[in-house]
């Protein structure tokens, strides 16, 4: 490895003396130091504190990835200014220097990364310093964004049972007769969604019970655990708020018990803080969601809305389970996978062209793996039959085979959650690290030391 | 020992066709070259810009792939990384990283050898005294002039001790006081032992150094043999003694008639050369301590350099004590001391009894002092040079040279 270190220093010692880190080192600096001025949100400490968190580590991590891209010029500059005919005539094997150039490159981001981090660590501290604007901006700050939540999902009731009654009931009276290819698991199938889309389903003056379970948290009431739910209405009053109530513990279980009443703008997610001795010691909770407007005692009518809970994270438990200084540095974790991953990309590209197409193709496949999710649903919405469709069908099959190769960054990252004070889990890092570092990231280097193997380093074009 | 059997390079057929991007064949750099360098030896490899010189050590040294025939660099290929350990290389320009002082560059080559620190940092004071660059170790190589960033090129060739040299116009871009120290330098590591590859267009620098040139036009050898053989007018016999009187010269001429029935062809006084003259006024400032911010005096070939060779430890100790302490490389010695002056009669007496005691015998120029000419105790090879072709290729542009 003495080798490789004497590449990777060199690599480092060129990136900072060409005053390529160096530039970037002072565009992150002035973004990280200045944001928490310009940053404002919603005119809330809290909001201003996750405006901050977001722009700032999107921000260095865009330009770290333009920086892993840029500093592949050493490598790039060794072979069009010939210093590799001299390095090659010492005893380095090629795979050393290929090895030894990618590990400065990550040696240099990931220095660049933990200062930065550690910055914007600190003034994300220094502007929760500011004073709340009210004490539900002061609640949100503590206990929805500067700290990791676990989130428990609801439990569906399983409702094969009453679909294979309501079954065999309509196949007693009739129902299905005339039907020859009648498929009875599929018409089991169907009728246990349309059962568990009613559930779904809240009618005026009609409740819903939500059960979680695994809620291992600090059972007390100045501890607090988060109810954070989204919903689509049906009939929504002339003012679209919507005015219902939520119950939480279980007497069953001798917990205490609290009532919410709400009035809520529809199809917004709204997050409800509950004392935490309403967990039961079983560490289940429970939530009872009731569509009576709680309101009518002050004149108010009963509107006739239905409220409908779409999807498994339509109701969701939030609770603390770790601190933001861990959570930020896992989310840092995952920004150093992609970084390395997209640096094997650019040493790899830099092995067969020169900078500046090398640059390309490196920019191609970043833009490529961060925006998959997009492309992907943007080709849903492609008509799929005629011409445009043989395009659309053509398009799909290579986006395919591109991304058969190329990771899908979204994946790997968890800012959206590091934002709203959701846990970055350390399984989640570690997956990260297993198929975009030691899979991905080994192919592509693999690949890199194969073809500058193979590759005349004096190559001459006539 | 039985390493030394082993030629340092032998090509066989050794083909290298240049393609163009649509990998269509369009030049042939070097055709069925066959090449062997013995362990020792000074070779030149001379032509004109554009025969193939560079492209065959880029194929020695395995930046390039031959299209056809085989290379073996001591016995291995020359992709070999091991083989690299051995190896000291000059290209033909110096690419060095320009944003590294002269000591970093000399450190991080060192590193690649994986040399110790503090064998490294003696290493690197001694080569940079060596090139005369130890009071700008810390300039940038991108502040260099080209001449100077063409001696730390010099340097880190030589920073693992190698036994084996390859040096492309090592003289390109330096001034005639480096042309001169690199030409010592090239001689006394030939006297070490060492094995040399001098890529040249400058006849004189190959002249001055090797031992046996192969000469390369169009990718292809025209001859190779020893330079001296190749080089000699047999037919001819030179005298130089300090001036003589005519009357001296008149009774020289008579005993030539008398003993060879030869005349003399001509008779002149010899000029100095400019490189000698220009090195002379260059010394005196230097010893006046002119200031410049160009190289230091050149010190002495540094201790470290041998020491790899495993053959002939002693004989090469003791020759690189006699290199540091006798003759450091640098700017020439003058040789000012002045032996006693000898009249025109006492010469003619001399001449007289050498021409009587050799009287008989074959009126050959006796052989070089094996102390001035070292290179003569190696081994030759027959000459296979066509003579006209290397008057034409050398004798000519010499001649404009003078």
């Amino acid at each position: 490895m003495g080798n490789v270190w004497a590449i990777a220093r060199q690599t480092i010692a060129e990136s900072v003396r060409m005053r390529i880190a160096i530039f970037f080192v002072i565009v992150i600096a002035v973004l990280v130091l200045g944001l928490p001025f310009a940053a404002r949100g919603d005119s809330s400490t809290s909001g201003a504190v996750q405006s901050f968190l977001a722009y700032s580590i999107a921000a260095t991590t865009f330009l770290l990835s333009c920086l892993t891209i840029f500093l592949v010029k050493s490598l790039s500059s060794d072979l069009a200014d010939r210093q590799i005919l001299t390095l090659m005539s010492k005893p380095l094997a090629r795979w050393q220097y290929v090895l030894g150039k990618w590990i400065g490159i990550v040696a240099l981001n990931m220095v660049i990364l933990v200062v930065s981090g550690g910055v914007i660590y600190g003034m994300t501290r220094l502007l929760a310093t500011r004073p709340p604007r009210d004490e539900w901006d002061a609640e949100r700050l503590k206990n929805q964004i500067l700290t990791a939540r676990h989130a428990s999902k609801f439990k569906v009731p399983d409702f094969t049972g009453e679909a294979n009654t309501v079954y065999e009931r309509q196949l007693e009276q009739g129902v299905y007769a005339g039907i020859d290819n009648l498929n009875p698991d599929k018409e089991k199938a169907r009728i246990r969604a349309e059962i568990e889309k009613r559930w779904r389903s809240v009618f005026p003056g009609e409740s819903r019970e939500f059960e979680f379970s695994d809620v291992l948290c600090r059972r007390s009431r100045d501890n607090m655990v988060h109810l954070q739910y989204e919903h689509r209405v049906y009939n929504y009053p002339p003012d679209e708020i919507i005015r219902y109530q939520w119950f939480f513990g279980d007497p069953a279980k001798d917990t205490e018990q609290y009532q919410v009443p709400r009035r809520d703008m529809r199809e917004r997610k709204h997050t409800v803080p509950v004392p935490a001795d309403a967990v039961a010691s079983d560490a289940t909770f429970r939530a009872v969601f009731v569509n009576v407007n709680p309101y009518m005692s002050m004149g108010e009518p009963q509107y006739l809305n239905t409220v409908m809970f779409e999807g498994d994270d339509a109701v969701e438990l939030l609770f603390s389970v770790g601190s933001f200084g861990a959570n930020l540095v896992r989310e840092l974790a995952l920004v150093g996978c992609r970084l390395l991953f997209l640096a094997a990309v650019a040493v790899l590209a830099a092995t067969m062209f020169s900078f500046p197409v090398a640059c390309l193709a490196t920019f191609t496949i970043y833009a490529l793996a961060a925006l998959r999710g997009f492309l992907g649903e943007a080709l849903q919405f492609m008509p799929d039959e005629g011409a445009v469709g043989f395009l659309t069908r053509s398009f799909q099959y290579f986006l395919h085979a591109v991304y058969f190769v190329i990771p899908n960054f979204g994946k790997v990252n968890g800012l959206p959650l590091l934002v709203d004070g959701r846990n970055v889990t350390l399984k989640w890092v570690l997956m990260g690290v297993g198929n975009l570092v030691l899979i991905k990231t080994t192919i592509v280097l693999l690949v890199a030391c194969l073809i500058f193997q193979r590759r005349e380093v004096s190559e001459v074009s006539v | 020992m039985a390493r030394h059997n082993i030629p340092v390079i032998q090509t066989v057929g050794l083909t290298k066709v240049f393609k163009d991007f649509w990998r269509r064949p369009r030049v042939a750099a070097v055709s069925d070259l066959n090449l062997e360098i013995q362990p020792g030896e000074v070779f030149g490899l001379l032509g004109p810009n554009g025969s193939g010189k560079s492209t065959t050590i880029k194929l020695i040294l395995g930046l390039l792939y031959p299209t056809r025939g085989r290379i073996s660099v001591f016995g291995r290929p020359p992709t070999d990384v091991a083989v690299k350990k051995r190896i000291g290389y000059l290209p033909e320009e110096s690419y060095l990283y320009r944003f590294l002082d002269a000591r970093e560059t000399l450190d991080f080559y060192g590193r690649l050898f994986r040399q110790h620190g503090r064998v490294r940092h003696d290493r690197v004071d001694m080569l940079l005294e060596m090139v005369g660059l130890q009071h700008e170790a810390k300039r940038r190589i991108g502040e260099y002039s080209k001449g100077m960033a063409r001696r730390i090129g010099l340097a880190q060739a030589l920073i693992n001790d190698p036994e084996f040299l390859i040096l492309d116009e090592p003289t390109s871009g330096l001034d005639p006081i480096g042309t001169r120290q690199i030409k010592d330098v090239i001689r006394r590591l030939g006297d070490m032992g060492k094995t040399i590859l001098l890529s040249s267009h400058l006849l004189a620098d190959v002249e001055d150094v090797c031992d046996r040139v192969s000469i390369l036009y169009g990718g292809t050898q025209r001859a190779a043999g020893d330079i001296r053989e190749l080089l000699s007018q047999n037919d001819m016999t030179q005298i130089t003694t300090e001036r003589l009187s005519p009357e001296t010269i008149e009774q020289v001429r008579a005993l030539l008639q008398r003993i060879e029935s030869k005349d003399i062809v001509s008779v002149s006084a010899p000029r100095d050369r400019l490189e000698t003259l220009f090195l002379k006024i260059v010394h005196e400032a230097q010893a006046a301590k002119v200031a410049t911010s160009g190289v230091a005096e050149a010190g002495a070939i540094p201790e470290f350099l041998g020491t790899s060779t495993s053959t002939g430890d002693d004989l090469i100790r003791s020759l690189m004590e006699a290199a540091g302490r006798e003759a450091p490389v640098g700017p020439i010695a003058i040789h000012t001391e002045q032996t006693e002056p000898q009249s025109s009669q006492q010469v003619l007496d001399q001449l007289l009894r050498g021409g009587e005691e050799s009287e008989g015998e074959q009126a050959e120029p006796a052989p070089p002092e094996k102390a001035e000419q070292p290179v003569e105790s190696r081994p030759r090879k027959q000459v296979t040079a066509d003579r006209k072709l290397i008057d034409d290729l050398l004798g000519r542009k010499q001649n404009k040279n003078d």
